[in-house]
């Protein structure tokens, strides 16, 4: 074992110090010390997306990076969309009303994945959106009704946060 | 009860904790004092084992034991026991740790218990092993040699083997006025559920516990009780949520074993966490077939024999429970599909190889069969100058002939099959197929249409089970309800959820059945302490069984809950009826007893009951599959133009719910078609270990598709529906093969058809 690096991250807008060891996954970082385990691996490659995160704005494979990568920067992980029991996210809402989720194991990736793309870029047009949703794996639902999520939250008097 | 719940397309009760991120996937289960477990898995294919070293391995700080199958004993071995003795040569036992030889790449060798599972991994490196190469069965044509090595200690490497004849096949051929016969080819595939498996298990104070991502919880708690050896009672496998299954998790495996084993043996708990190589190289993986058909014709089109010839690459190993019989059995008795032939003969044969052992995968055996068929349709019908879609309407089974018994003896009960594809192909647009194909050649593309009918067995019984050899698989399932004392209604079942919204439907059943709203009727997470015993979620059976039993089991809590009323206000129950939540005098709306009070007033504080229901035939769901496609003659590229489903699961429970399977198994279809395969090379190196490698399709690959329903009740169960899980799956690569070969000219015969296949075919093809 290596010696631990301390690390200070905000995380769901809460400040977080701690040590690391330095080859530790920024995915187990979140996972095992934070507890915050809606983010999932399903490849640990980057390819799936499952473990997707916001970094400083942009969209981030947490099974690519080291905890360590994360220092001085911003995380927001699925946990942060919605406060603990209060009203889901709008995004998340429309995903449930569009049986856009059927495992439920990647959606956290394709929530923050859509949530930086909205925020960084404005909304989708309809050919753009197979696009965005492109860089996320989905076995389950064939991708049909997460397009038309999707669409109906961009159609939405949305705001992403 | 058509103003109820069942039919409505209401959204998912188990959203939101999955949309939170606060649903607890096995990986997401904290435990105390946890020891991980990681794997030296065989990076060879076929050697005998000779010495390991783990001494470096135990020596590192934060390794707990250091394991190989020595520790172990072989009376920790999966075996399936198969009941098919005319047919099965043998069903291999599989160690949980490789004993003497190992038999594929990914077999597990040594495993390395340490306080994290990045010790645990850095064990594994540490270790050392001998493999002394064998020789290599890399397919089924080398295991058929001659001088092929034998895996196994019997005389061949064909492990089952089963033939069929009904009519006279060879008179049939030679009468016929053509006679196509060729080589269909369907890839080995992974099922590769987004969260790949996982288990961990702790020690209780009088046995275990076990949580692991399974889709079928009390097959493993039977299989662990005498491994164990310890009574029932004391072995507990709870069910976490389940991150897509697919088939790949209908089977009990070594780690679900060995982690409850190190459990008990160290008093602490244990966890493994499958990572994606491990799912893609020792994962059970599924199909990988060679099928050669003979199909005869009259001149107008008429089927008059059908003669196949089936081998199955099984890997080195069977399942548990069910052996290396999925595929084996499932192609050729569904070979002839929907179609009246008047005569068929099959010989199918499992045979080992140095691969992967083969399991089940959405739409098992039917996949293959329905390429087989379908392909075949489309071959006879270009051959005689007809339409396919004539072809096939000429020869399937007709509304007024249901129910049917087919060619290998299967009765399928219900439906319209001719109506189906009308309807698939209406919505398509049939009729524009020229001024598309006219437009896409002016433009330099190639334009095909496809279309294939799928047949398929759902909610498959005990019987069934029994009668394939399954005899480890009890076939049944139960429901228990319980009436709170908050007037509330929870729900257990065998059934395991991974996605397909059994906490929704099994709630909307309910909820009609005792006359609640659905929001007040909780489904539970499966556990098997909780009384309610069965089989698992697979092979399309949880509406069919887990609906019936819930129905049987609201019907006898209606029983009770009127019993008790009539008692209470000394009112006979006849002159009782059912409310939201209560029950209540005729003719007299004030009074009522609530469900509440009645469960209040149990000596246990709330009314439960179980009941089991084990379906006494099959349910056979079918529909037909039409899509347009262009092709890129330059790059291979497929575009998928429009897409129609047309389905028959019965009676519909929730529509959304019905269209999300069908959606997510036609992009299976479409991955099968276009872009999966597991691929091994001449050695038996695994060569697509990642999703680099093996690719499942993304949003761009799969179209919208147009998804209509028929709703012809089955025959003879108790509940009204038919299985929906499968059939885009069965129908959806065939349909595609269909259109991409009318796009280029030329027979695909094999899947998946790689881009270069595609372009080299347009070259050639004689559509340009």
């Amino acid at each position: 074992m290596t010696a631990l690096r301390t690390i200070r991250t905000t995380v769901n807008g809460v400040a977080v110090d701690r040590r690391v060891e330095p080859r530790r996954l920024l995915a187990d970082f979140l996972r095992d010390d934070l507890d915050l385990r809606g983010t999932h691996l399903g490849c640990e490659h980057g390819v799936c997306g499952a473990c997707t995160v916001i970094l400083d704005g942009a969209a981030v494979r947490s099974c690519l990076m080291l905890a360590v990568q994360a220092n001085g920067k911003a995380i927001t992980t699925v946990e942060g969309l919605a406060p603990l029991d209060g009203e889901l996210h709008p995004l998340q809402r429309a995903f449930h009303e569009a049986h856009a989720l059927q495992c439920g194991f990647c959606t956290p990736g394709f929530l923050l994945s859509l949530v930086s793309r909205f925020e960084q870029w404005g909304p989708p047009a309809d050919d753009e959106i197979r696009t965005v949703l492109a860089g996320n794996i989905c076995r389950c639902t064939g991708y049909q009704n997460i397009e038309k999520a999707v669409r109906a939250f961009r159609d939405s008097d949305w705001a992403v946060s | 009860m058509d103003d109820g719940y069942v039919g409505r397309p209401l959204p998912r009760a188990e959203d939101d904790a999955l949309l939170r991120g606060r649903a607890e996937f096995v990986d997401d289960i904290r435990l105390p004092d946890t020891l991980h477990v990681a794997f030296h898995r065989s990076p060879i294919a076929h050697a005998a084992l000779g010495a390991i070293d783990t001494k470096d391995a135990a020596s590192l700080p934060g390794v707990h034991a250091v394991l190989t199958s020595e520790d172990l004993g072989e009376s920790t071995d999966l075996w399936a026991r198969l009941e098919t003795p005319e047919r099965v040569t043998f069903s291999p036992r599989r160690p949980l740790l490789a004993r003497g030889v190992v038999r594929f790449v990914g077999e597990a060798v040594v495993a390395a218990l340490a306080e994290s599972r990045y010790v645990a991994e850095d064990a594994c490196e540490r270790v050392l092993v001998d493999y002394e190469p064998l020789p290599v069965v890399p397919d089924v044509d080398a295991a058929l040699a001659p001088s092929a090595a034998v895996l196994h200690p019997v005389p061949s490497n064909v492990l089952y083997e089963h033939a069929h004849e009904r009519g006279g096949v060879d008179e049939a051929l030679a009468a016929s006025a053509v006679v196509i016969e060729r080589t269909f080819k369907v890839a080995r595939y992974a099922a590769a559920p987004l969260e790949p498996r996982g288990v961990l298990a702790a020690p209780t104070r009088d046995g275990v516990q076990v949580w692991t991502s399974t889709q079928a919880p009390h097959q493993l708690q039977r299989a662990l009780v005498p491994i164990l050896g310890l009574e029932s009672e004391r072995v507990r496998v709870t069910c976490p949520w389940v991150g897509g299954g697919f088939g790949q998790k209908a089977h009990v495996y070594p780690e679900e074993i060995l982690v409850p084993l190190l459990a008990l043996r160290y008093g602490r708990p244990v966890k493994w966490t499958e990572d994606r190589r491990e799912n893609l190289i020792a994962s059970s993986q599924a199909r990988g077939q060679v099928v050669t058909v003979r199909l005869g014709a009259t001149a107008d089109g008429r089927l008059t024999a059908l003669d196949a010839d089936i081998l199955c690459d099984m890997g080195a190993y069977g399942v548990y429970p069910h052996g290396h019989l999925l595929e084996v059995l499932g192609t050729p008795i569904m070979i002839s599909g929907p179609y009246k032939v008047p005569a068929v003969r099959f010989r199918a044969r499992a045979v080992a190889t140095n691969k992967c052992p083969g399991g089940a995968f959405r739409g098992v055996g039917l996949a293959v069969a329905a390429f087989v068929h379908e392909r075949a349709i489309d071959i006879v019908a270009n051959r005689l100058g007809l339409d396919p879609a004539d072809v096939r309407l000429r020869n399937s089974v007709q509304p007024g002939e249901l129910p049917f018994e087919s060619p290998t003896g299967m009765i399928y009960d219900s439906g319209d099959y001719p109506r189906a594809l009308a309807e698939a192909l209406e919505r398509i647009g049939h009729r524009d197929a020229e001024e598309l194909r006219a437009g896409a050649e002016r433009r330099g593309r190639l334009f095909g249409v496809g279309h294939a009918f799928y047949v398929e067995y759902t909610g498959i019984g005990s019987a069934v089970f029994q009668g394939r050899g399954m005899v480890g698989i009890v076939g049944f399932d139960d429901v228990r309800i319980a009436v709170n004392r908050d007037g509330t209604a929870t729900v257990w079942s065998s059934l395991p959820t991974a996605g397909q919204g059994i906490p929704t439907t099994l709630a909307q059943i309910v909820a009609d059945e005792l006359h609640l709203p659905p929001d007040r009727v909780t489904v539970a997470a499966v556990d098997t302490s909780a009384g309610a015993d069965g089989t698992g979620t697979f092979a399309s059976r949880s509406a069919i069984i887990g609906g019936a039993a819930a129905m049987e089991a609201s019907e006898t809590l209606r029983a009770r809950l009127l019993e008790l009323t009539s008692s209470r206000l000394e009112i006979h129950v006849d002159d009782l009826e059912f409310r939201t939540g209560a029950v209540g005098v005729r003719g007299v709306p004030a009074t009522q007893v609530t469900y509440a009070e009645l469960a209040e007033a149990a000596p246990e504080g709330y009314l439960d009951v179980v009941e089991r229901y084990d379906p006494p035939e099959t349910a056979y769901s079918y529909g037909a599959h039409a899509c347009m496609v262009e092709v890129d003659p330059e790059t291979g590229g497929v575009e998928i133009l429009r897409y129609a489903v047309v389905e028959d699961c019965g009676r519909i429970i929730n529509p959304t719910i019905v269209e999300g399977q069908t959606h997510g198994a036609t992009a299976q279809g479409i991955g099968a078609c276009l872009l999966e395969s597991v691929v091994y090379d001449e050695s038996g190196q695994p060569l697509t270990t990642s999703f680099m490698d093996y690719l499942v399709p993304s949003a761009h690959d799969v179209p919208t598709f147009d998804i209509g329903h028929l709703e012809h009740r089955p025959r003879e169960l108790r509940a009204d529906y038919k299985g929906v899980g499968e059939g885009g799956v069965i129908g959806g690569g065939v349909a595609l093969a269909n259109a991409l070969s009318d796009a280029l000219g030329v027979e695909l015969n094999e899947i998946p058809v790689s881009p270069e296949t595609i372009a080299a075919a347009a070259r050639k093809g004689g559509r340009r």
